[in-house]
């Protein structure tokens, strides 16, 4: 507050850079958990589809085996990379450009948003509206991200890349001369015979 | 003699068991190594796609993985 002191030609008005300073930090942290929640259900995926791999498909064919596997490490990953990117720029666009269509905080009306900051005794006004805001805003964000970031998750990494695996999948059977040079059983009984 | 009898069965036996842990023969036309390919590629979509929607799949034991999406979605800035 006192350094941001806002402008001196309305006095009793909090400052817009004060708010800024403030609510940032507490942005910024939002961003770790986005990328660990894609990292983490991106993993889950790729284990998943590995034991899958594991499981339906006939171990005599190593070479056939391991070549799919990459392909779907590949497009998994293709994936992730791509809804890094976006939850990147989705979490810069609520850093950097404050905006909300909440009637609520729009009418000044904080304490229907922000429930926390009610019960805390008014010592200096300023301050107490200046928290009231931030507490408001920042919970407006986050219900918007707990909402958005998860929809966004599942149309990146399970709708848009399992319809890029189907494709790729039957791509991946359709040269005869590649699959003729994969699907070898004698790789698999070398290995069988020095087991 | 009994001793080699008893050691043919025994060996008998295993061979049997690999081929059946191996499953069909050999893919050796282009038309059965295609048609291998896309078998196995197309049942690994079926039971991967019926894991990210909850299904279980008779062709593969484990449980599917959509509940522990879901769980990972909803803990997020908890």
């Amino acid at each position: 507050m006192i350094n941001f002191p806002g402008d001196s030609t309305i006095p009793g008005f909090p400052s817009i850079d004060a708010f800024l300073s403030l609510l940032n930090p507490l942005l910024k942290r939002l961003q770790n958990p986005a990328y660990e929640v894609n990292n983490k259900i991106h993993e889950i995926l790729e284990t998943e589809a590995m034991d899958v791999i594991n499981d339906v498909m006939c171990t005599k064919y190593p070479e056939f085996n391991s070549r799919f596997k990459d392909l779907i490490r590949k497009i998994l990953d293709k994936y992730r990379r791509n809804l890094e990117s976006y939850l990147n720029s989705l979490l810069d666009s609520e850093l950097f450009y404050l905006f909300t269509n909440d009637i609520n905080y729009l009418v000044g009306d904080f304490h229907k948003v922000a429930d926390s900051t009610r019960d805390k005794a008014p010592k200096n006004p300023l301050v107490h509206e200046l928290r009231k805001r931030i507490d408001a805003y920042y919970k407006l964000v986050v219900r918007n991200l707990r909402d958005l970031i998860p929809k966004q998750i599942f149309n990146f990494l399970i709708i848009s890349c399992m319809k890029e695996l189907e494709f790729e999948a039957f791509q991946f059977t359709s040269d005869v001369n590649k699959l003729k040079e994969w699907l070898n059983e004698v790789t698999y009984y070398l290995f069988s015979l020095h087991k | 003699m009994p001793k080699i009898f008893e050691e043919i069965k025994g060996k008998k036996k295993a061979a049997q068991e690999e081929l059946e842990r191996l499953g069909p023969g050999v893919a050796n036309t282009d038309a059965e190594m295609v048609n291998y390919a896309w078998k196995s590629v197309a049942t690994f979509l079926r039971v991967y796609k019926n894991s990210l929607n909850g299904i279980k799949s008779s062709e593969y034991s484990s449980d599917p993985i959509s509940a522990s999406i879901r769980e990972e979605l909803t803990i997020l800035y908890k």
